[in-house]
């Protein structure tokens, strides 16, 4: 099907290449050869020659070896980006209230995605970015444009695909990651990882990254480069986050990123502040199967006043043994132990999402910004 | 710094009071303690000396390897290093299927090792198929090896599908696969036949086949992981 090539750069063999191809087809090279490195042109790596070396002076890319190889024995096939889709264009039936605050930066998104334009969005957990994206990209997808919403973290395109979903009619949407069981299809709003992205060649008018500052997202410059190459060379941008990192703060100072900003959450209440208690040997008691007496004391009133919460420990290697200890000291057995590279991981969230649990226990540092009702409050 | 081919983590090296001392060259791991200890070694289990894989303590021979003993009237004595768990799952599909030739690096020194404690004459690997070579690019089996070896088999043309994407029945009645392009090499020797995996013995039998019809004095194989 030729749409599967619509703004995409899919891999070819040259072997299995046949002698014509339809005009729309343009084959493109996959590698730059030079005289001590090869660049990836799909992830924009650069690697030494000696490391991405194959037998007979043949080279291969290392680096994004997960989406298929790249390398001097294929090409790409590409289509330019049509923008064929039919009307009736996705329309927005979201209800929702918007307060002040949210309504003034709903406006700046959506005239600066009009524009094609770089906008952060920098509002705190639980300001309604989602919601704040809402009207512009309803009438970015009224005007024809091919848009996606990408994450770093497959969490958050799993919660977002059903909200997208909702709050629009006559719009389907492709959900794309690494796990995915559904094809992919050509569709105009595309919901995927940020790493689905290194399939893309100049397909999006419109390109979302929701927690921009997330691993690995921040820390991956191939995911960067995906992300440049993904939307049309006029294309527009948008960064949701609700912490920035250095480099995005940057480019807002030298101007090349335009920025709105809003610290309250959508009732107008600030974000709780950590209140932080010292307890001695928790290491010590936890092998004797207890918790620390003040972290007993707060779980129990958690539990007792039916808030469910999560608990987030410093290593992997702790999990087993304040599982333990939890079985030992509180009532409940209502929780579930999850982490990163857990392979119940995606079940699970969605069990806490269904209230299934009463509370959660996970490592530290995962970012919590999955969203639960009654959860955060 | 030194990373784990396989996961990455950093490799911790701590030298001997030998490797100080002593000139010589230090051995540079490729794996860390912990990718290691994943690794079962065929040796120390009780091998089948047909096929080489885990023999119940009651066994004596499995029944697959019987059933290649009734076929040919002999079995081939393949050994195998390591045991196929989830980690050489992990390294084979990575390796071979997603085409990341620098993992070759993982386990050569090892594998090579194995392959001299054998007596053979001469090495011959399992080739690929031409289409293999102009996609994957590099043949899994010959890239694990430093030794020398020799180029005698060729498969025949017309045999796209991959053994790996077949069911064991299918396996077992694919007809010979190879030709014999250089028998004059291994007449009168004794040939030691190299594959990366045995799965249903079907490949290497095929070429041991062509091998004992070519005249040599003895055929058995030896595989990375069984």
């Amino acid at each position: 099907m030729i749409e599967d090539y619509f703004g995409r750069r899919i891999l070819v063999p040259i072997v299995d290449m046949p002698k014509t191809l339809p005009a729309k087809i343009k084959v493109l090279p996959t590698m730059k050869v030079a005289k001590s490195t090869i660049i990836c042109q799909r992830c924009g790596a650069r690697i030494s020659l000696s490391a991405a070396a194959l037998p007979n002076h043949e080279f291969y890319c290392p680096i994004c070896l997960n989406l298929g190889r790249v390398d001097t024995l294929s090409k790409f096939y590409h289509v330019a980006e049509p923008n064929q889709f039919c009307p009736p264009y996705p329309q927005l039936i979201w209800q929702g209230q918007l307060s002040l605050l949210q309504e003034q930066v709903a406006k700046e998104v959506q005239v600066s995605m009009c524009h094609h334009e770089r906008r952060l969005i920098w509002a705190v957990t639980g300001a309604g970015k989602t919601e704040m994206m809402f009207k512009g990209l309803a009438e970015r997808l009224q005007q024809g444009e091919r848009i996606a919403w990408a994450s770093p973290r497959v969490d958050v395109c799993l919660e977002i695909y059903p909200r997208l979903k909702k709050a629009f009619k006559n719009c389907e949407i492709a959900l794309l990651y690494g796990k995915a069981q559904e094809p992919y299809h050509y569709r105009q709003l595309t919901v995927c990882t940020t790493h689905q992205l290194l399939r893309f060649y100049h397909a999006f008018d419109n390109l979302i990254i929701d927690e921009v500052d997330a691993f690995p997202f921040a820390t991956n410059p191939q995911l960067y480069f995906a992300a440049q190459n993904a939307v049309k060379p006029d294309g527009g941008m948008t960064f949701l986050t609700a912490t920035p990192g250095k480099a995005l703060l940057q480019s807002v100072k030298r101007g090349q990123l335009q920025v709105s900003y809003l610290p309250l959450r959508y009732h107008g209440h600030l974000l709780p502040v950590p209140r932080v208690e010292l307890t001695l040997n928790w290491r010590l008691q936890l092998q004797k199967g207890h918790l620390p007496p003040k972290v007993r004391q707060t779980l129990q009133h958690e539990l007792a006043t039916g808030q469910r919460f999560l608990l987030f420990v410093p290593h992997v290697k702790d999990l087993p043994a304040v599982k333990l200890a939890l079985h030992n000291d509180l009532e409940t057995m209502d929780f579930a132990t999850v982490y990163a590279s857990d392979p119940k991981r995606l079940e699970k969230v969605q069990a806490m999402r269904d209230q299934k649990y009463f509370f959660w226990l996970r490592r530290q540092f995962w970012n919590a910004a999955l969203r639960f009702q009654k959860l955060m409050s | 710094m030194l990373k784990c081919l396989l996961c990455g983590a950093t490799i911790e090296k701590r030298l001997s009071l030998k490797q100080l001392l002593l000139p010589g060259r230090i051995p540079q791991p490729k794996i860390c303690i912990k990718c290691q200890s994943r690794l079962v070694l065929r040796k120390s289990t009780h091998p089948c000396p047909g096929c080489g894989r885990k023999l119940l303590a009651s066994e004596t021979i499995c029944w697959e390897c019987q059933q290649w003993q009734h076929q040919y009237g002999w079995l081939l004595a393949n050994q195998s290093l390591y045991a196929y768990n989830d980690m050489m799952r992990e390294y084979m599909k990575r390796y071979k299927f997603q085409g990341d030739y620098g993992l070759r690096l993982a386990f050569q020194a090892e594998f090579n090792q194995f392959l001299k404690e054998f007596d053979y004459d001469v090495l011959v690997p399992i080739p690929i198929a031409p289409h293999t070579w102009q996609t994957r690019g590099f043949n899994q089996t010959t890239a694990l090896l430093t030794l020398p070896y020799t180029t005698a088999l060729t498969t025949i043309a017309n045999n796209k599908q991959k053994q790996s994407s077949k069911t064991r029945q299918e396996r077992l009645k694919t007809p010979q696969i190879f030709r014999l392009t250089q028998p004059q090499k291994i007449i009168h020797q004794r040939v030691l036949l190299v594959d990366d995996v045995y799965t249903t013995g079907r490949t290497l039998y095929h070429a041991a086949v062509l091998c004992h019809q070519a005249g040599c004095l003895e055929v058995k194989s030896a595989t990375l992981v069984s």
